[in-house]
């Protein structure tokens, strides 16, 4: 088993960058024994280049002293994309504070000039891939694939991982779309999925401005982990209403528990926000658990 | 031609050079080769003689990556000197010291007649 996939596995292309022909030549020597490896002279040619490529990069090698474009301006460029944020990148540099700048800029590792030995650089960067390919899986499996919100248990993962020294006061939400299988046969699954993926990215929105973790539990049940505030009627009532002007109009309900006890499991949390859905009152969307 | 025999003496350690290429003596011979024309000397040059700091010190740290990367030691080491006093923008005349770093650069131009 192991062989077939040894045999069948491509072998990976890396992007290398560096103003001077020698330094090319002698890391594409390098790197030749384990990947197919490209080259730029700068960094725009590197830019057009990680953009234009139909399979992604497995690594980009960056010098960042350039003409053109700088490695730093690269390492920007590259954070601001959500894409090109995933490919891994090594610097290459022989200045100190560089490494720090770089590392704090997105850089998973770096190399020192002149280069260490072959053998060090190929293992670093075979271990810079490695980290990248798993964290990439994990990419994969941690989100529904619908909404592109974390599944359950990866949800309550991070959640655990997050407030381990935190302090913050933080409210659990539990968002129901009411009458959600009805919905479903009434508008077929298609244009439910669709409506689905509406209110995520009312989520994700507000992700971005106020930190929630968003996650979608199935059947229509959205959990979001938010930063404490005193009222959710505006919010919810929003969400409903922009995603009513689409998909017609339908009830989205929300039960909150304010300021979350973080001696008991998150899990019990979101029962407990989940639990007073039911107790909300004619004209409200949204309740309070006390 | 080259020889690793003229570089030991030119104070290169080729044993590291060769090894960063691979343990390839052929692929180490090519690239030293490309050294004397290596912009980086004459943009050197022209910074000093213009006055640019910054760009004479852009010149001699992309310069000195090369002679690193292929444990041209002496050269290397000259040019460290350079760049560090660059880097450090400090003023002085920089003629004399780019001097020997371009006659070393001709003495390596010089065997590959």
């Amino acid at each position: 088993m192991d062989n077939f996939v040894r045999s069948s596995r491509k072998k990976r292309r890396v992007l290398m960058v560096d103003d001077e022909q020698i330094n090319r030549e002698l890391l594409e020597a390098i790197l030749s024994f384990n990947y197919d490896v490209d080259s730029a002279v700068n960094g725009k040619e590197a830019m057009d280049m990680l953009r234009a490529a139909e399979e992604p990069y497995s690594l980009l090698l960056l010098d960042l002293l350039m003409p053109v474009m700088s490695g730093f301006q690269v390492l920007e460029a590259c954070k601001e994309d959500e894409e090109l944020a995933k490919i891994p990148i090594i610097v290459m540099t022989s200045e100190k504070s560089a490494e720090v700048r770089s590392i704090k800029l997105g850089a998973d590792d770096f190399i020192t000039k002149p280069y260490r030995m072959p053998e060090v650089i190929l293992a670093r960067c075979e271990r810079i891939i490695e980290l990248s390919e798993e964290r990439a899986l994990i990419r994969d499996l941690e989100k529904d694939k619908l909404t592109g919100l974390y599944k359950e248990d990866f949800f309550f993962a991070y959640i655990r991982r997050m407030e381990t020294n935190s302090r913050r006061r933080r409210d659990a939400v539990v968002l129901r779309v009411e009458g959600f299988k009805d919905i479903e046969k009434t508008i077929g699954t298609e244009k439910t999925n669709l409506m689905l993926r509406k209110i995520a990215d009312s989520i994700k929105a507000e992700v971005s401005v106020s930190k929630w973790m968003g996650c979608y539990s199935g059947s229509g049940v959205f959990f979001a982990y938010c930063n404490h505030r005193d009222d959710y009627e505006d919010l919810i009532g929003n969400t409903r209403r922009a995603v009513s002007e689409q998909f017609g109009d339908f009830a989205l309900k929300a039960g909150v528990y304010e300021k979350v006890d973080k001696t008991i499991d998150p899990e019990v949390w979101f029962e407990r926000a989940g639990s007073v859905i039911a107790d909300i009152a004619e004209g409200s969307c949204t309740a309070k658990y006390q | 031609m080259i020889t690793i025999e003229d570089l030991n003496k030119l104070g290169a350690n080729t044993d590291e050079g060769i090894s960063r290429c691979m343990g390839s003596e052929q692929f180490y011979i090519k690239l030293v080769n490309m050294i004397p024309d290596e912009k980086g000397f004459v943009n050197l040059k022209t910074a000093v003689a213009e006055g640019d700091l910054n760009a004479a010190f852009e010149a001699a740290h992309a310069l000195k990556g090369v002679l690193g990367n292929l444990s041209l030691d002496r050269m290397y080491n000259k040019c460290s000197e350079i760049t560090e006093l660059l880097r450090a923008r400090t003023k002085m005349d920089y003629t004399p010291l780019v001097s020997e770093l371009l006659s070393m650069r001709d003495e390596l131009d010089a065997l590959r007649d």
